[in-house]
This record gives C-alpha cells, structure tokens and sequence, in this order.
C-alpha cells in the first residue's frame, strides 16, 4: 500500500495568500496522478489544506474520491457548511501468508500549525489530537500508524506522550540540508522520516511474529531519474501537467495584458463614454480634477492612483478578480464582460460612476454612507492585514 | 589479618553491587522513555542497478510504501 506524509500539494501564493491560478492548475494534476496511481491514505498538512479547503465544503463536488482518503485529527471545521478531513481511516491488508488473517491498519493524521489555517477551519494542539484519536483507531485496528507531518521533535513528543502509537511515519524535513533523518525508536514507538520531497521511497516491511506481535524492516530506494526507467503512463501524466501549468501563466499574463492595452487605448481615445455593457459611465479622476483639483492633486499622490502597478511584474499570477480592487469599475466577472477599463482606483471606484455628474454637476453626487464598508470590500483582512481604517483616511482625507 | 581482607572483599562486593545496579537501572530508564537509534533500516542508494531496488523478497506479511514533502511536484526529484 501506498501512503502520504504530507506537503503533497504547491502552496506557491499571489501577493494576498491566494493560491495562483497555474498552482491550482498544478494541483489539480497531482490529484489527476494520484488517480492513476492510486493513494491509500494521505495526511493533510497545513501546506495542503489551502488547495483541499473548497473540496470540504458539503455542497463541493471536485476531488471527492481523493477527499475520502485523507485524514487530519487536528484540523477542525469551523463552520456547519464545511467538513473536516476524518481523524483517522482504517485500511485492512490482506496477507501473503496463507492463513493469515488480514491485518487493520488504523491511519492517523497529525500536521503542524503553520501556516495558519484558511478560513473556515482551525489547527488543534497535534498531541490533544492524537490522544483523543489514537485509542478510538486501537479499538478496531491492529497496528496504529500516524502519518505526521511534524518536526522531528514534535513528532517525539507525541511518541512520548501518546500511548498506543505503533508506527510515526513524519514528514520532518524543510530543506535539502536535512534531506534524511535516521529512524528512532521512542519506548515502543518507531518514528520513521519520508526523505526531503521523496528523493528516496520509503519501505516499511512487516513480518508477523509468533505471537501475531510484528516487527518491520525500513529501507529507503533512491529515485533517481538516470537508473529508473521513466513510465510512460506517469511521463504522460507529467507532460500534459507541465503543458497546462504553462498554459495557466501564459492565459494569466495574456488576460493582463489584454486589459491593459484595453484600458490604455480607451484614454488614449479620450473616451469617457460608458463602455459597451456599462449602463453607469465613468468619467475618470481627470474629469474630476477640473473641479476638484485639490482633492484630485491629494489622490493623484496616493497609492490608490498607483493601484494598478502592482500587476505587471506579478502578471502570471494574475485573474480577473485581481480588477476589483486594483482597477476603476471593474466587476469580477468574465474578461469579455469587463466595464470601464480604468487604471489605478479612481475618484468614481469609491465615489461611484460620474459621467451624468460630470454633465450635470449637483450636489448629492458621490456621498459615501458607510466608509468602514466602503474601504472594507477591498481592504480585507487577507488582503490589508495591516489597514487601519482611521490612519488610511488621515493620508487620503480629501 | 583474615578478617581485614575477607572486610576488604565484602567492601568491593558491595561497592560493585551498587555500581552494577545503579547501571542497570540507567540503562533501563533510557530504553524505555528515551529515544533509541536504530540500524535497522537500509538505504539503496543512487548507484544501485533498478532491478536490485526492489530488494530480495523475504516474506513480509505486507509491505506500506511512503511518501511525502513533494510540494505539487509530479518530476523525479533525486
């Protein structure tokens, strides 16, 4: 059988915690692999959760088969709507031996805390975990394994702290400088280290003693990419990922720079015109600033003047979404669908659209009724950590 | 003068008593609570021919591959 320690999945992020398009693209062909090479059970780490967290959701339909393999007993659902991964599964293995009588094999997960749960879930304290699931897996299993994804130490703690562990199969190592530790006994706990990203096969090999009581044997078979044989169906699965992944970065960049030449040849063309689909107009900060110029001086010196420069040089990581917040009077919605076409956050992306103001100055235009949530559909938590609302309109107050 | 060195032997009897114990109690301490290194896991490294990976097939009841830390990546990495 074939099991996972953890950290299976890319975690790579866009600039606010997001995982980017072509990692998700990335991730959905491990799952395609591990559909032609089938897991037994794999333990969900912090680093993994981030891609699984939608799948959890009750109503969720992609990655199912796989969702029903992983496990996690300090990953805890925060919300109704969402599931948590079980604390532990139970695999039986038939025995070579004739006579034998298969044996129950109880998988438990345990990952460390960091980095810090996506919304919607929590991470617990891994020895609570593991003393509340250990003794409910020993009930209907003959070998308890935690598949762990844990420092060496932590992992020892929990040998030591946990009765009842029969085997810790941990994911210790962050770095190619500790790219194998040596497996240890702890009492009676064997603690077992996948090698850093898999560059050896673990291999656990069981043998049942007279008394039903077993020992193992661990060998750890380097894969190497000059001696094993490359296999086509695996090559296959590789290629096509490689080819997609690509793909991802170039439809990102392609979509940035669609938008931008869009949105350089509607003010190049002085057009303040409402965009086709766009009932609203918007007028630009420039119309503003022929009445307002001290507001519009004040805006053109902040960062929100600046909002979209930040996408080029992140462009492979770029979605539509991303012009919600970093453009004027653009709507998350399909690129062929995209309004004003305005760069940087205007005057209007707060203020709303100007165009009939800008025909027929009155007051009553632009009045924000609620700033708190105003500034707050763009500066998040995940998105601003740091905004401080009162300080933020101090540098823009206008 | 027979008393004196059958005194003597008794002492280091003793002596060594406590000593052995005092050992064999360590000893026990450390095996059971501390956490032991173990030689019993062999590595088949890069150099090995493919066909000998595999190793010899001692009759294990079951055997339980693992894997892990491979950060969505699908390549060889070795």
């Amino acid at each position: 059988m074939l099991v996972e320690s953890g950290y299976f999945l890319s975690e790579e992020s866009d600039a606010h915690g997001r995982l980017r398009p072509d990692t998700i693209v990335k991730n959905d062909w491990v799952m395609k692999g591990y559909e032609e090479f089938p897991l037994d059970v794999a333990n969900v780490s912090s680093h993994d959760l981030k891609y699984f967290a939608g799948g959890f959701v009750k109503s969720a339909t992609k990655n199912q088969s796989l969702l029903n393999r992983l496990v996690g007993a300090n990953i805890v659902s925060e919300s109704s709507d969402i599931n948590s991964p079980r604390p532990f599964l139970i695999r039986e293995v038939p025995s070579r031996q004739t006579g034998e009588k298969p044996t129950k094999i109880a998988f438990v997960g345990l990952t460390e805390t960091k980095p810090a749960a996506p919304p919607g879930f929590k991470f617990t304290d891994c020895i609570e975990a593991a003393r509340r699931s250990v003794p409910e897996a020993k009930k209907s299993a003959d070998l308890v394994v935690v598949l762990a994804k844990l420092s060496a130490a932590d992992a020892a703690r929990v040998a030591r702290e946990v009765s009842g562990i029969d085997i810790i199969i941990d994911g210790n190592a962050e770095s190619l400088a500790e790219s194998f530790t040596s497996p240890f006994y702890v009492g009676q706990t064997l603690i077992v280290f996948t090698p850093f990203e898999t560059r050896m096969m673990g291999e656990l090999r069981f043998y049942r003693g007279a008394q039903g009581k077993f020992t193992t044997k661990q060998r750890f078979i380097a894969l190497d990419e000059a001696l094993v044989p490359e296999d086509p169906v695996a090559k296959k699965i590789v290629d096509a990922a490689t080819l997609k992944e690509t793909e991802a970065r170039s439809q990102s960049k392609t979509l940035l720079e669609d938008w931008l030449s869009r949105s350089r040849a509607r003010i190049a063309s002085r057009n303040t015109e409402p965009a086709p689909g766009d009932s609203a107009g918007f007028a630009t900060s420039a119309a503003c600033s022929k009445c307002h110029l001290e507001q519009y001086v004040k805006w053109a010196n902040s960062a929100h003047a600046h909002a979209t420069d930040p996408l080029p040089p992140r462009a492979v990581e770029f979605e539509t979404g991303c012009l919600a917040c970093h453009s004027t009077g653009s709507v998350p919605i399909p690129p062929s669908k995209l309004r004003a076409d305005l760069q940087a956050v205007q005057c209007e992306q707060c203020h709303g659209p100007g165009s009939a103001h800008v025909a027929k100055p009155a007051k009553g235009y632009g009045v924000i009724a609620d700033m708190r949530k105003s500034c707050g559909s763009c500066h998040t938590s995940e998105t601003s950590p740091r905004f401080d609302l009162q300080a933020a309109w101090q540098a823009i107050k206008h | 003068m027979q008393n004196f060195k059958t005194i003597k032997r008794l002492k280091l009897i003793v002596v060594l008593l406590i000593a052995g114990t005092t050992f064999w109690a360590h000893f026990q301490t450390n095996a059971s609570t501390q956490e032991q290194s173990t030689r019993l896991f062999e590595i088949v490294g890069a150099m090995v021919p493919f066909e000998q990976r595999v190793g010899v097939d001692d009759r294990p009841s079951f055997v339980v591959h693992f894997e892990g830390d491979t950060h969505g990546t699908l390549e060889a990495c070795g």
